[in-house]
């Protein structure tokens, strides 16, 4: 027989097999190149052409700065179970160093003589010229040696002295929040010397207006996060990572194994605020601003969900999971901003709905693949409407047809009619899904996404996890099972997939 | 004893407004309508006697039409009587004044009884022309020290002294003779002291020295101070050191009062941060969830507070409208329990066992509960609080506590209690400990503990509902109000040890006498954060608050 069929298992498989599995190997690393291909050659080339605007490539390139800050709350909360609401503060304090930096004149900072030639603020607060620990910030290597040193050090103070004794949990998270409330209380302060309520602002303007600099920091954003993730992938794989892991599962019989879980989580604590303010620092001068208001409580849940909706535990999990969401974050804004509170809520009970988030689907995919689903289908209808969409803005694509349902033009309906066609055949469910998905989340990254379709683009992704629940099994069976997710993943639950547990 | 607390309380509430109403009990006699009118009149000379007789007269009834013509509000009706236009009020979607006799300030009623409002000033306005201007303010000045309402005699009192206005001497002992309000004597007898220290006898400035080294007002100090120098001036050395020992006196006099007050401050804080801390204590005992939706509750419970207010306002009369307060407590306890209750079976329900998921799960919840305020009460609003828990209580001179501040603080005295006694006396409290010390052998036992956790989480819910309930009396409302609450009483929780109803009160206590005692010296906001400090610094001491659990509970 030319193939054999296997029948489709119901997931008893276990997915951590799937790491040695030489089919699977191959198709994650098509998948990676692809990745690599797509940010490093063919988004800076879109760009050079002139389909991805400037704009647009800053908002990738500050979102991707988010993704670093996301794995680090991956190796904190993710590996090390410890659930930290701070992170914002240390995101804002790399923020803040590289913005002083970038304020002062030294590093083309916008100043007047009639201010001083010092940072505005300074003339409206009485100062007349830069206080004793400003100076130190308008060289470069020393912002970046203050960049991580500064966070570091608080991170590694306030982990030590509160893991030692043994804070566990919840009073840790609540501790966290009030530090974080506390901060964000004292850098809003005039007499703090960093801009008060309205920031740090005046940089170097072509650093997020000139079309080369924003792809310089952008590719720079891109490569750090590759690095970043290398490096935590490193750790994570280690003996290191393996403890850090057993500090998430039972931390007090870790204790009596002889190890000291303080130390560990201190270090992952430390590693995470490194992380969140090497995002920080790469945020700011894409940005152009930076505000007390980024490191507030709100902020830091706000990171942490990023990291539950992509999958924790699984660190490209966090990096996908901050893409979606804030692109989600941008497209509701400005198509629905009144719904985007609900919706924000609505994220937070569904990652906790499906506790990997989207970091499951792909494993489902994984699985299908072994099996000898067939995804080629999905990624080229993918490419296809990629491609079209990329035409039609350079309008190379006349309007015709001549209707428009939901005020969205013929032209992109029949664009999508043959999307589906193409996708139509024996394909790995989880596949669907995931063109919705990715669909969407390329589109909103490239810029790409037609200004008709704004309600339209969230109908279509619902609709493909609609179909998708449906061939999974009868649709309201998809939705007792959903609710049954809710009450058996808990600590006795499945643990079929690294992170399930709390 | 139930019926005898209620009776009691339901007297004491019928009580008070009448007792705010008998206050404007004066008379004017036909000779000094007489003279106002010749004052309104045009001549000069008779305007001038008229001027002086008035002072003279001492009758403070004269006031109200006085200040009605300086500001433009006096009229004369059709049949001769004089009419004063009161502030403007709301009257059916409108501004209107009310419109009140001059002489006895008694509401104009029309033939069927009902008030008679004015849309706008009417065309006889009575004026008086700016050469009176002067005369005018002085005979307002001085009448005013007889004003029928206190807090305008008061000032009149103060701003009498303020200006060391000798003239005015005879009226102010005058009126010491006849004054009904022990406070005002007080400051009566202050005013009458610090006059006399600027200018009188050296016997009348000793005599004066001493009275006000009694009384102790720190409005007093100034002129001790300045009589020093003028004593040193003219070397009068008995008076200096008088003086000298009456500036001790006061001194620590108004360090005490001071202490006092931020101790009282720091109580009435502390309550709140009590009550807050009380739910959000006994909910993470029971069922180790911790509420991040615990301010948002709060916040269900202010609001719910102002839809009563504003239900009173539209449907009920408005004699009536500070009983709202009675209907407000009970309902907010109700309807944010309700809220709890429904948040419980909903989403927390699922989530036990993974505490990490039920705080970013409640942290959803709150976002939910304050889109949904902002959606329908928009972003700010503020509330009247009842008419008897306005003003303040003077225990002792320049010792005022507010009485809202008193209210809040018994309040929650008797909440407390309450609490205990639910906790600890009922057989809900019993379930409730039960389920909280072992959770399998309660079940075993026949306790629902499903049911125990949800009307668990409603009762702490509509604690917050409640210490929601009182915030208008100070504060505005806004959809964000909870946040600012929720991390103190957070760290109430975690300071005192959770689970524990002694460790949460002995925590909001102190944190509350902490940060107002630090305020003083550092800025609010600078306060807080060393209050964190010092939290941060206690828990290296005692890591699992000040009563934590014992053995096999210890372990999360």
């Amino acid at each position: 027989m030319a193939t054999t069929k296997v029948p489709r298992m119901v997931t008893v498989a276990q997915p951590h097999t799937l790491k040695t599995d030489p089919e699977i190997v191959r198709f994650r690393k098509k998948a990676i190149l692809g990745l690599l291909v797509l940010a490093f050659l063919l988004i800076p080339a879109l760009n050079m052409l002139g389909v991805v605007e400037p704009h647009i490539l800053n908002r990738l390139g500050r979102y991707l700065c988010f993704a670093i800050a996301a794995l680090g709350i991956d190796l904190i909360w993710g590996y090390a179970g410890v659930l930290s609401l701070c992170h914002a503060l240390f995101f804002c304090m790399g923020g803040y160093a590289m913005a002083m930096h970038l304020s002062l004149p030294e590093a083309g900072g916008d100043v007047r003589p009639e201010y001083h030639n010092i940072p505005q603020f300074f003339f409206f607060n009485n100062v007349d010229s830069l206080p004793f620990w400003w100076r130190p910030f308008a060289s470069l290597p020393f912002t970046l040696l203050a960049t991580f040193v500064l966070p570091a050090l608080v991170a590694g103070l306030v982990g030590f002295f509160i893991f030692r004794n043994r804070v566990r949990g919840v009073y840790f998270s609540i501790i966290s929040q009030a530090l974080a409330w506390g901060a964000f209380l004292a850098f809003s302060r005039n007499e703090m010397l960093l801009g008060g309520t309205n920031g740090l602002t005046n940089f170097f303007k072509p650093l997020n207006s000139d079309n080369k600099w924003i792809l310089a920091l952008y590719l720079l954003t891109a490569a750090l996060l590759v690095g970043s993730f290398l490096l935590v992938r490193w750790v994570t794989r280690s003996r290191l990572g393996r403890v850090l892991v057993a500090v998430r599962d039972n931390e007090t019989r870790l204790y009596f194994l002889g190890y000291r879980p303080d130390l560990y989580k201190a270090f992952a604590f430390i590693g995470a605020a490194l992380l969140a303010a090497l995002g920080g620092m790469l945020y700011a001068p894409q940005n152009g601003i930076i505000t007390p208001n980024a490191m507030r409580v709100e902020d830091s849940i706000w990171m942490v969900i990023w990291v539950a909706v992509g999958g924790r535990g699984r660190l490209w999990g966090a990096i996908v999971g901050a893409l979606l969401a804030n692109f989600t974050y941008s497209a509701l804004t400005a198509d629905m901003p009144r719904a985007w509170p609900f919706i924000q809520a609505g994220l937070f009970l569904g990652a906790l709905a499906f506790p990997n988030g989207v970091s499951d689907l792909w494993t489902k995919l994984e699985l299908e693949v072994r099996q000898g689903s067939r995804i080629f289908r999905i990624f080229l209808a993918l490419t296809f409407i990629e491609v079209a969409l990329i035409a039609d803005k350079l309008h190379w694509i006349p309007s015709f047809g001549g209707f428009a349902i939901l005020g969205v033009q013929s032209k992109y309906w029949i664009l999508i009619a043959i999307t589906i066609v193409l996708c139509v055949g024996r394909v790995a469910h989880a596949s669907i899904p995931m063109l919705g998905l990715g669909w969407f989340l390329l589109t909103e990254a490239l810029g790409l996404m037609p200004r008709s379709f704004s309600v339209v683009k969230y109908l279509l992704v619902l609709a493909t996890l609609v179909i998708y629940a449906y061939l999974e099994g009868n649709l309201t069976s998809g939705l007792k099972s959903i609710i049954g997710k809710f009450r058996r993943s808990g600590p006795k639950g499945e643990a079929a997939t690294v992170g399930n547990t709390p | 004893m139930i019926r005898t607390v209620a009776s009691t309380l339901l007297a004491f509430l019928l009580v008070t407004p009448a007792l705010k109403a008998a206050q404007n009990a004066a008379s004017v006699s036909p000779e000094l309508k007489q003279q106002f009118e010749q004052i309104i009149g045009k001549e000069t000379e008779a305007r001038a006697a008229a001027y002086s007789s008035l002072e003279k007269s001492g009758n403070g009834a004269l006031v109200p039409a006085l200040e009605a013509l300086r500001s433009g509000l006096l009229e004369r009706r059709t049949d001769g009587r004089l009419v004063i236009y009161l502030p403007r009020i709301d009257v059916n979607g409108q501004s209107m004044f009310p419109v009140a006799d001059a002489w006895t300030l008694e509401p104009l009623k029309q033939a069927d009884g009902s008030p008679v409002y004015a849309a706008g000033l009417g065309s006889s306005m009575l004026k008086s022309d700016s050469s009176q201007a002067d005369s005018l303010a002085r005979l307002i000045a001085v009448l005013s020290i007889h004003h029928p309402n206190s807090d305008k005699r008061r000032d009149a009192i103060v701003e009498a002294a303020n200006r060391a206005d000798t003239a005015l001497l005879p009226d102010l002992q005058a009126q010491l003779q006849t004054e009904p309000a022990a406070e005002i004597a007080t400051t009566l007898r202050e005013s009458v002291a610090r006059i006399q220290l600027s200018s009188g006898t050296p016997e009348e400035r000793l005599a004066a020295v001493q009275t006000l080294e009694k009384l102790g007002t720190s409005r007093a100090l100034g002129d001790l101070r300045t009589a020093l120098d003028k004593a040193r001036a003219e070397s009068n050395t008995s008076l200096a050191s008088a003086i000298d020992g009456a500036l001790a006196t006061v001194e620590s006099y108004q360090w005490k009062v001071r202490i006092v007050h931020h101790t009282f401050a720091g109580l009435s804080l502390g309550s709140i941060l009590v009550l807050l801390a009380l739910g959000l204590s006994i909910i993470f005992g029971l069922m180790r969830v911790i509420n991040l939706a615990h301010g948002e509750f709060m916040m269900v419970g202010a609001y719910t507070a102002f839809v009563v207010a504003e239900f009173f306002k539209a449907y009920i009369p408005a004699s009536f409208f500070d009983y709202y307060f009675v209907l407000a407590l009970p309902l907010s306890f109700l309807v944010t329990g309700l809220v709890g209750m429904f948040c419980e079976f909903a989403v927390i329900r699922h989530l036990y066992g993974r505490p990490i998921e039920t705080l970013l799960a409640t942290w959803g919840i709150s976002l939910l509960l304050i889109q949904t305020a902002r959606l329908i009460f928009g972003d700010t609003t503020s509330l009247t609080p009842p008419s008897w828990l306005q003003g303040g209580w003077e225990v002792a001179p320049d010792l005022v506590f507010p009485l809202n501040r008193v209210f809040i603080i018994v309040f929650c005295a008797v909440c407390i209690v309450g609490v205990y006694y639910l906790v600890q006396r009922t057989r809900f409290g019993l379930l409730l400990r039960a389920t909280t010390q072992d959770r399998p052998i309660a079940a075993a036992l026949g306790v629902p503990t499903r049911w125990i956790d949800g009307l668990t989480f409603g009762f702490g819910a509509g604690l917050a509902g409640l210490a929601g309930a009182i915030v208008p009396l100070f504060d505005k409302l806004n959809p964000n109000m909870g946040q600012g609450y929720v991390v103190d009483s957070f760290m109430v929780v975690v300071v005192g040890g959770v689970g524990k109803l002694a460790g949460a009160i002995t925590a909001g206590g102190a944190l509350g006498f902490l940060t107002k005692y630090i305020e003083p010296f550092l800025e609010a906001v600078y306060g807080k954060l060393a209050v964190l400090g010092l939290i941060i610094l206690f828990l290296q001491w005692r890591p699992s608050g000040l009563f934590p659990h014992r053995g096999r509970l210890a372990e999360d």
